[in-house]
């Protein structure tokens, strides 16, 4: 296992709560309508019913609620680090490309919006449903 | 003529003859076909109660009939009188339809429990465990080659199953952990049946309704062996045409099962409906919560955490956490609520078969869930903390078990198989023998 994997398996994925909204995958001029189901502030695991278009690399937005404020992800370009396209529904790994992104304060908002789901999350008990 | 009063009340507060005017929701998202009636039958009552929290009634109530002849009416509904015979009950303004089933309830649910230890039931597990896979593989083969499916024989493998998993329930869900890329197909149709009848015994089902989920479960892709191999086994992305084709199988499963002499009408059900969705965007027939099969809601979530746990001939399957994290975003929208709360509840975080790094930096296998602490499994260690093998020692995690820092072990997070060079195929092999 080379330095970069091991030191992403040391990201846990937090489990992607209620505060995300409006998550999209923006190939061209369209905007899809994704799933965010884990984080971590190198990539998102994103769910679809249908799968995306056959490209290797795209943009994605997204907001997270936090009080009374948000953050707003706006067309951060991604490559695809895991496709799996099955009858039940389609999995993509979204690897950020923040070198490429223009907002050079981009990693500070993924490592906040991180920094804010631990807080929220229970590391025992992902659904809270076994304590 | 009468004042119009509006009162709202509970819909468990409604009696026959109230006269319904408005819902606690669009009456267009309900069953009713009329906007606004006076109640005639428990049945209206029971559809407003099952679909709405309160409703809106005129003032004043509608005397239908004597009390003696509603009994009589009651008498005639508990005989199970035909709509057709019955002329009130056919002019009703709800769309009659057969009650949605769910879990058992507390009081009529069976608690199961393991009659011996995952050790021993394993050698015997995997034994039906290669036999089973065998059948799935020759009736999906034989499908391809124009055979007809043998039910029967179908029937015979899943009570070996049902038998196996009622003795102990961890050591044929270890054997779905093992995954040949190469026999997706028919190892998923397995895998599919075994983690459907874990689930039904976790809900408490009987063990008939338990056999029919599992045949359900075995046979739930049988439509899959009429699409192309060069689709089914695809490596790269799937074109749209492709996409479609494959979502043709269940329309091609119900076909081929209904076609068979005897015929097993849940099987069709779960072959016909496994991909539709609670939120009624699912395939082929875009069905409604209330109109989707009971059995077909559990397959779906079995189905579901199998496919994306499978390895495949293009990629490496995914960890329990990942279906996990998708069956739970998605609970009301894709897969009944109540229910995929129960899967995640049976599956457990780390379900037996699962490779996990411990906060020390050990690594280990989970041998066997512990059902009153689904977070504290029993498991063994096979590598110390510099990720080198070491004396294999057995940690019960309820039980507190210390590590050598006489700390307590505590599971940090679960690792795909393949992970630090471990293959849980080594271990099966061995039986679960410590080296």
């Amino acid at each position: 296992m080379n330095k970069i994997d091991a030191e992403k398996r040391k990201l846990p994925r937090l489990l992607c709560d209620d505060n995300f909204s409006q998550c999209v995958v923006i190939v061209k001029d369209d905007s899809i309508p994704v799933q965010a189901i884990n984080f971590h502030r190198r990539g998102i695991a994103l769910y679809t019913p249908t799968p995306l278009p056959n490209v290797k690399s795209a943009k994605i937005s997204f907001i997270y609620r936090y009080d009374e404020e948000e953050i707003h992800i706006l067309e951060l370009p991604f490559r695809f680090a895991h496709i799996n396209e099955m009858d039940v529904g389609c999995q993509y790994g979204a690897c950020f490309q923040t070198k490429d992104s223009q907002q050079e304060f981009i990693t500070e908002k993924l490592i906040e919006i991180e920094k804010l789901l631990k807080e929220n999350s229970n590391t025992n008990d992902r659904y809270g449903l076994f304590e | 003529m009468k004042e119009l009063i509006k009162t709202q009340i509970f819909s468990t507060e409604l009696q026959l003859g109230m006269h319904v005017i408005e819902l606690d929701r669009p009456w267009l998202e309900t069953d009713f076909l009329i906007q606004g009636f006076v109640i005639q039958n428990q049945e209206e009552i029971d559809a407003f109660i099952r679909q709405c929290d309160y409703v809106y009634i005129e003032g004043s109530i509608v005397q239908i009939s004597k009390p003696a002849e509603r009994r009589n009416e009651r008498k005639g509904l508990f005989a199970r009188k035909s709509n057709k015979s019955n002329p009130a009950e056919a002019n009703s303004p709800i769309v009659k339809k057969p009650k949605t089933r769910r879990p058992p309830t507390t009081n009529k649910r069976i608690n199961y429990i393991n009659k011996i230890e995952v050790e021993r039931e394993l050698p015997l597990a995997r034994s039906h465990y290669q036999s089973a896979k065998s059948v799935a593989k020759d009736i999906m083969d034989g499908i391809r080659l124009g055979r007809s499916l043998d039910l029967n024989q179908a029937r015979e493998t899943v009570d070996n199953i049902v038998d196996s998993l009622l003795r102990n329930n961890d050591a044929l869900v270890w054997l779905t952990k093992i995954k040949e890329k190469d026999e997706y197909t028919a190892e998923h149709s397995l895998n599919v049946c075994i983690l459907s009848i874990t689930f039904a015994r976790f809900l408490g089902h009987d063990e008939s309704d338990i056999r029919k989920i599992g045949l359900g479960g075995l046979l739930h892709d049988v439509g899959k062996s009429k699409i192309p191999l060069e689709v089914l086994n695809k490596t790269g992305r799937f074109t749209d045409h492709e996409f479609a084709l494959m979502k043709k199988h269940p329309e091609l499963g119900k076909s081929l099962l209904m076609g068979l002499p005897k015929s097993d009408l849940s099987a069709i059900d779960v072959a016909y409906s496994h991909h539709e969705r609670m939120d009624g965007k699912g395939y082929p027939r875009n069905l409604t919560p209330s109109q989707i099969p009971y059995f077909a809601k559990i397959v779906a979530l079995t189905d579901t955490y199998d496919a994306i746990t499978s390895n495949r001939c293009y990629d490496k399957g995914r960890a329990s956490m990942e279906a996990l994290d998708i069956i739970y975003k998605n609970r009301g929208t894709q897969f009944d609520e109540e229910l995929a709360i129960a899967f995640i509840k049976c599956i457990g975080i780390f379900p037996p078969g699962s490779i996990v790094e411990m906060t020390n930096g050990e690594v280990g296998i989970v041998i066997a869930a512990n059902n009153k602490s689904k977070l504290r499994p029993k498991l063994i260690i096979v590598k110390d903390n510099n990720k080198q093998w070491v004396h294999q020692h057995i940690v019960d995690l309820h039980l507190g078990n210390l590590d050598g820092s006489q700390e307590p072990y505590i599971i940090a997070h679960e690792v795909p198989n393949g992970t630090y060079g471990i293959d849980i195929r080594e271990f099966v092999k061995k039986g679960l023998v410590l080296k």
